[in-house]
């Protein structure tokens, strides 16, 4: 029923049929004759309201009209249905032909010209509404696509940001493999050499020491190279895991933790999610809880990847407005898909932070 | 035409039905003659039998939208008018028959009085199309079966007494005839009456009012609503 109120179409065909009843009280169509014609003239009007006509076909109507007038002239009323369609279809300039007929015929009717009156205001308040719902139903369209837009060229930079990690770690892995290879390789293989050779020696009941102290020596130098090559590769700052629980053992809470599943397989791009939310979790806790003991427990599944931080400090109720903290949290979280919830019972103030793995690990 | 069978073979399944509504039709043709150089009762009262059989009929429709069968049509590629059409015929043909059941009943048992047989099956006919489309119409503005009988048991009921259906149109006052002319169930029984009083002429031109009543309510009545 709201709809129906809310289409401008629906007032279109209430009008009219106020505007029929109001002509029918009027000109009172007793004669069979007359009622038939009056009644061909309405079955014209709602065939051009339920589909879609040419403006000029409307004075096919207007003619009739006038030739029914002919006949009785009473008919003449229904020419503010013309006039309404003409109206609505925003051709204010053809109303004036139906309007001198009425004029020229019926300049005297007063009721007539009320209903002239009506009609017009009618149709102008309708065309005005249709125009301002058509420019909203025109913005919301808009609003829509660029959220589709929005979405997935979010979709595409989550797509990209992976890639990309994928290809520093391949990146890595080249730079190492060609580090164990240029260093390393070439001892290990002398080493290898002099061992063969000296294997056979041996065989053949002779004994080298030369051999033997050259094997040793490449094996050892192949030792410290890879010692070097271990130093070179491993970078100078932490980040991952190790930042991670670097920020619990820096906090100056009772801080329990626990990690399970494989956590050091996890996507390095999710890492700096979770720092930032378990130091803002903890700020918080320093800055407003004044805990006793906190829980940070660290679990990875195949799908899933849950970090809890729990505290038994001042809890406050949860309100629908958080502060900017928790905010930039949440998105931060909700950008990989994930969720951010929290748990208050009268003891105890639950952070559970969900980010989908999404088959990328 | 697959509708169209549907529709028959969904509506002769409902055994109740079908009999109240071939069997009363029987019944009606004993009404006897409000005076006696008037017109049958049970030939304008039958009329009221034809709008009830309709509503019931077409019920099926009301049925269709509330329990979404119409957006399941909808999503196939299968036209609504297909689907119209299909219905409102079937239930046509039921009221056809009924309208023969009822007037070789009632040329037994009024074979004394002169009337037209030919138009007065064209007479009820066209009104059977009018009680089609005119429920099919009043259907459409209601979400409910509930709401929708429960208004129309009172409306039919008014418009048949104004529209001359309960009572004979010369016993109705004189205003009332004035705005009983927008009513179809008026003109209905005008041409009843026009063809027992053998003049043809105007019995034609009440029949293409009623008709043009019926081409108006089909054309509100067939928009199709999805919701």
């Amino acid at each position: 029923m709201k709809t129906i109120f809310l289409n401008p179409k629906y007032w279109d065909w209430l009008t009219l049929s106020l505007l029929t009843l109001a002509i029918l009280i009027l000109t009172r169509p007793q004669a069979p004759a007359v009622f038939l014609l009056f009644l061909i003239y309405l079955n014209i009007l709602i065939l051009r309201l339920r589909f879609k006509h040419t403006t000029s076909f409307l004075f096919i109507d207007a003619l009739l009209v006038l030739l029914f007038s002919l006949y009785w002239q009473p008919a003449l009323y229904l020419l503010i249905l013309v006039m309404y369609l003409m109206a609505r279809d925003e051709q204010w300039l053809f109303t004036l032909i139906p309007l001198f007929i009425i004029t020229l015929f019926r300049f005297n009717d007063i009721a007539l010209w009320l209903m002239v009156l009506f009609m017009a205001l009618i149709a102008t308040l309708i065309t005005l509404w249709e125009e301002t719902l058509s420019d909203h139903v025109k913005t919301v369209d808009g609003l829509r696509k660029s959220l589709y837009h929005s979405e997935r060229k979010h979709h595409n930079i989550i797509e990209e940001q992976n890639e990309t990690t994928r290809i520093a770690v391949l990146t890595e892995r080249d730079r190492i493999a060609q580090q164990l290879h240029d260093d390393l390789g070439h001892e290990l293989t002398a080493g290898l050499l002099s061992l063969k050779a000296h294997h056979t020696l041996l065989k053949n009941n002779r004994q080298d020491e030369n051999t033997l102290s050259e094997a040793l020596k490449r094996i050892e130098n192949a030792t410290s190279q890879l010692k070097n090559t271990v130093h070179n590769t491993k970078p100078l700052e932490t980040y991952g895991l190790s930042t991670f629980e670097q920020h619990i053992h820096r906090c100056k809470l009772d801080i329990e933790y626990h990690k399970s599943g494989q956590i050091t397989q996890l996507n390095p791009h999710l890492w700096p999610v979770l720092n930032q939310t378990l130091k803002e979790a903890l700020t918080n806790i320093l800055k407003h809880a004044h805990a006793t003991h906190v829980r940070v427990e660290l679990h990875k599944t195949d799908h899933v990847i849950r970090l809890t931080i729990e505290n038994d400090g001042l809890v406050k109720p949860v309100t629908k407005h958080h502060g900017m903290g928790l905010t930039y949290m949440r998105n931060r979280i909700e950008t990989l898909g994930g969720s951010l919830s929290i748990q208050t019972t009268r003891q105890r103030f639950t952070l559970i932070t969900l980010i989908p793995l999404g088959g990328d690990q | 035409m697959i509708f169209f069978e549907h529709a028959l073979k969904r509506t002769l399944r409902q055994t109740f039905l079908v009999v109240a509504l071939f069997l009363i039709p029987i019944s009606l043709a004993f009404i006897p003659q409000a005076s006696a150089d008037s017109v049958p009762m049970s030939f304008t009262m039958y009329g009221l039998f034809i709008l009830f059989s309709a509503f019931l009929l077409t019920k099926q429709i009301l049925d269709d939208r509330i329990q979404k069968t119409v957006i399941r049509i909808a999503a196939t590629p299968v036209e609504h008018k297909d689907y119209l059409s299909g219905h409102l015929l079937a239930y046509l043909v039921i009221l056809v028959i009924q309208n023969i059941i009822f007037i070789i009943m009632a040329s037994f048992l009024w074979s004394n009085i002169e009337m037209h047989i030919g138009l007065l099956a064209l007479t009820y006919m066209i009104f059977s199309v009018l009680s089609i489309t005119f429920t099919l119409f009043w259907h459409m503005l209601f979400k409910s079966y509930a709401t929708s009988v429960a208004v129309f048991s009172v409306a039919a009921n008014v418009i048949a007494i104004i529209g001359g259906l309960t009572l004979p149109l010369s016993m109705l006052p004189n205003t009332i005839r004035t705005i009983a002319v927008i009513l179809p169930t008026y003109w209905f029984s005008y041409g009843i009456e026009s063809i027992y009083n053998n003049n043809y002429g105007l019995a034609m031109i009440a029949l293409s009012i009623v008709l043009g009543f019926a081409i108006i309510f089909l054309g509100i009545g067939s928009k199709r609503r999805l919701e």
